[in-house]
């Protein structure tokens, strides 16, 4: 009797300890593909057949869409080029480069990924909305208070944030590293 | 009892509650897929249950279907379960704006994925099938006509093919909406042979 206690009680600690490891990871987000590139993150198999099982289960946990990986790339960043965390009551400047595509958005989003309202109503920029410099060059400010240019607003958050998605790229970057220098740089401004 | 035969009985339950732990983390982390009670398949499918395309509610604060919803393009999703036949997915395109189709399985993985840019003569011509229908169409093929339709194994029988239509600027929600709206999902049928 005492040996079919112990079984059930190795039974019952071992269940909860793996069903523990398992929130633990799918929370903390541990990934066998996760990419770096300055302040922006990709996780290129997430599209595509080859997704390894923890990034799935995360992904439906969270319920997530990710892009296709013949529909294109998407970076994700929460902090800036500096390593900080992205806060809202910090201004922010995202400036270019963006590789090579058809088309790129930027998009403000809460750290769990629900977009963040604001008076403006706006929650992106497109790459055909945007205003350029003469010699094609943009910068897009981020901030509370309204802005001259591209003014991306952010709404009641205490952080944010943002996801550059590349459509239809002229390059199959497939696993390739791309470079932080190839993507637009986050530098923060002043902070209240 | 010696305190060897203690620290060896301990040993040997510390490995079986680590290797349950083990079998039941690996086991949840591969069924999680599979009965996760809100990914995105689930939230689909709460909005549409037939093969026609339905729109996606645009991504809104407070409103948003899944996280991290891209807010500048407008969605449409057409379901599918392949048990009652393929699925027929064509379109027209209009070159000069970005339409792209991803191909997702019931578990999530995305199997296939075109833009427009993958247009052959203006049109997308894809068929969604499972092996056997394959085999059964493939058989039927004359083969002196080809046939120009692209013929997509699915993983699984049920998913969900989903259409981004890009809002490039502002005034331009409602043709991206028509636009991901024309795309044509229809089931036909396959004479089994």
């Amino acid at each position: 009797m005492t040996t079919f206690l112990k079984c059930l009680v190795v039974v019952l600690v071992g269940s909860l300890l793996g069903l523990a490891a398992t929130y633990y990871v799918l929370v903390r987000g541990v990934s066998f593909d996760e990419v770096k590139a300055g302040p922006w993150t990709r996780w290129p198999k997430n599209g595509s057949m080859e997704i390894d099982p923890y990034a799935r289960a995360r992904l439906a946990r969270s319920g997530q869409l990710p892009l296709g990986a013949a529909e294109g790339l998407s970076f994700f960043a929460w902090k800036d080029s500096d390593g900080n965390t992205l806060r809202a009551r910090c201004d922010y400047t995202v400036s270019s480069p963006v590789p090579p595509s058809r088309y790129w958005t930027l998009s403000l989003y809460s750290p769990s990924g629900s977009l963040v309202d604001n008076p403006a109503k706006r929650f992106d920029f497109t790459s055909a909305e945007i205003l350029r410099a003469a010699d094609g060059t943009f910068r897009i400010a981020i901030s509370r208070h309204a802005r001259p240019g591209n003014w991306l607003p952010v709404g009641n958050t205490s952080r944010f944030s943002l996801v550059l998605r590349l459509y239809d790229t002229l390059f199959d970057f497939g696993m390739a590293k791309v470079e932080a220098k190839a993507l637009p740089k986050i530098v923060r401004g002043h902070c209240e | 009892m010696t305190f060897i035969d203690r620290l060896l009985t301990f040993l040997l339950y510390a490995i079986a509650v680590v290797f349950v732990a083990g079998v039941v983390h690996l086991v949840a982390i591969l069924i999680m897929p599979e009965f996760a009670p809100h990914d995105a398949f689930a939230r689909i499918s709460k909005l549409a249950s037939t093969h026609q395309p339905v729109p996606l509610p645009q991504a809104l604060p407070g409103k948003e279907l899944t996280p991290f919803e891209d807010p500048a393009v407008a969605q449409a999703v057409c379901m599918f379960d392949l048990t009652h036949g393929s699925l027929h997915v064509h379109a027209n395109i209009d070159p000069e704006h970005l339409l792209t189709l991803s191909f997702r399985g019931r578990e999530g993985r995305v199997f296939y994925g075109v833009t427009d840019r993958a247009a052959v003569h203006g049109k997308i011509d894809i068929r969604i099938v499972t092996p056997e229908q394959l085999q059964a169409l493939d058989a039927q093929d004359d083969e002196d006509n080809p046939p120009q339709e692209l013929r997509l194994v699915a993983p699984q029988p049920k998913g969900f093919v989903l259409i981004d239509a890009l809002v490039a600027r502002p005034g331009e929600r409602a043709a991206a909406e028509a636009r991901a709206m024309s795309v044509v999902c229809a089931p036909e049928a396959v004479a089994q042979n």
